[in-house]
């Protein structure tokens, strides 16, 4: 055996970064904590077989891509949504393109251009990927942001609402900020799923 | 986007883009409804779609060489066979710089045996080692004979060892990777049914399954077949 001691193991343990990494588990993890996401997602604006068969090419093509996932870009979660909300818009226009529309798809594409039904899936993807990572905050974090954005009190108002020092409620909201920005960051270059 | 709270003089040490972009999520997350926060279930077909899909060359690469598949092809980490016998036997590798461990255990009867090594593992480390499987009465044991491993200090992991199916499609966890080389069985297990040893590093993350990440790998003969 070697005397040359070892290089030190250095461990991937976030799932965004092994599903980068492209190791084995991956993309097991990957689908069980986005699957129940990306199929709803789906499921809003395609009809069931549909949504089944695009969630189906959503994973299975993020891992034959898993290289270009770039996890310091931004989660997972988001460029598996991102993923999604591109194949939605794909099937759209398929289905558009078509004698006659198949499903019950979104209301408002045989009412409105493309641009506008891009748009609205865009910000129902937004939407569900904002409210996924507000259940990721802490507690505290969570009545801080909560109180900031849907009753839109001031950081000194909150601080007074909630007895937590000023500071405190601060840096709470510029922590959940830049971790909810990181959770709805889309990490994907046009062309690159 | 428009916020409708003016930014409060009182706001003024926040950095201006934190403002923008509490306004813009606040904006947004006013706009959630009921709809955007409940998640049904995917059907189960999808899962078993991705996993054929994404599986399907590896499967067929094992079907063409016979050699031991890699443990992501048959999603069977994912089920949680082991999680008891994992968690009765972790043994926590730390404050060491490596581990090399060979011993002998007199006495016993060698019943089978297998050299280990990273061969085909996506691993830069390991080198090659060596299994044997004794019986000692009714006791019957791996005698692990490693290379140098990196130290999982500080990495929140531990070396565990188990025994898999040439399947795979099942496997039994015999837990970390003891002091002094030797693994008991639990009883009954056996080793023809489950040849392949395979040691693995696991993360302390509360998962009992395989994490896929293998290190050293071989296949038990036994000594009257040798």
């Amino acid at each position: 055996m070697s005397s040359v001691a070892p290089p030190r193991l250095t461990l991937v343990t976030s799932v965004d970064q092994q599903f980068a990494s492209g190791t084995e588990k991956s993309l097991a993890a990957a689908y069980s904590e986005h699957g129940a996401l990306i199929y709803n997602f789906c499921r809003r604006k395609l009809d069931e077989e549909t949504a089944r068969d695009v969630t189906q090419e959503v994973f299975v093509a993020a891992w034959r891509s898993h290289q270009r996932f770039d996890p310091t870009r931004g989660s997972l979660r988001a460029w598996l949504m991102a993923i999604a909300k591109n194949k939605v818009i794909d099937s759209y226009r398929r289905q558009a393109r078509r004698p006659q529309v198949v499903g019950a798809i979104d209301p408002d594409w045989s009412s409105a251009e493309s641009a506008t039904v891009d748009a609205s899936i865009t910000r129902t993807a937004d939407r569900m990927l904002l409210a996924q990572a507000l259940t990721e905050l802490s507690e505290r974090a969570r009545t801080v942001v909560e109180l900031s954005f849907f009753r839109q009190l001031t950081h000194n108002e909150i601080a007074d609402t909630t007895g937590l020092p000023l500071g405190t409620v601060k840096s709470d909201i510029r922590r959940s900020l830049l971790k909810l920005r990181e959770n709805l960051a889309e990490n994907l270059e046009s062309g690159d799923v | 986007m428009s916020d409708e709270r003016p930014m409060n003089p009182a706001d003024s040490e926040f950095d201006h883009d934190l403002l923008l972009l509490e306004a813009e999520l606040g904006e947004l997350a006013r706009e959630i409804t009921e709809a955007d926060t409940h998640l049904d279930q995917p059907p189960a077909d999808i899962w078993v779609g991705i996993e054929a899909a994404a599986g399907h060359k590896a499967t067929a690469d094992h079907e063409e060489s016979g050699a031991v598949v890699g443990l992501d092809q048959r999603g069977f980490w994912a089920r949680g066979q082991s999680s008891l016998l994992a968690a009765a036997a972790v043994i926590l590798l730390v404050g060491v710089g490596f581990i090399a461990v060979a011993r002998s255990f007199g006495g016993s009867e060698l019943v089978a045996s297998a050299q280990i090594s990273n061969e085909d593992l996506p691993v830069e480390f390991g080198g090659e080692g060596s299994v044997s499987l004794r019986r000692d009465g009714d006791d019957v044991f791996l005698e692990l004979d490693l290379p140098e491993l990196p130290s999982t200090a500080g990495d929140d992991a531990f070396y565990e060892v188990w025994m898999i199916d040439t399947n795979v499609e099942g496997m039994i966890s015999l837990g970390g990777v003891s002091a002094d080389g030797r693994i008991d069985l639990p009883d009954n297990v056996d080793h023809q049914r489950f040849p392949v040893v395979d040691i693995s590093v696991e993360p302390f993350d509360g998962d009992p399954t395989h994490s896929g990440q293998s290190i050293l790998r071989g296949v038990l003969t036994d000594v009257a077949d040798a």
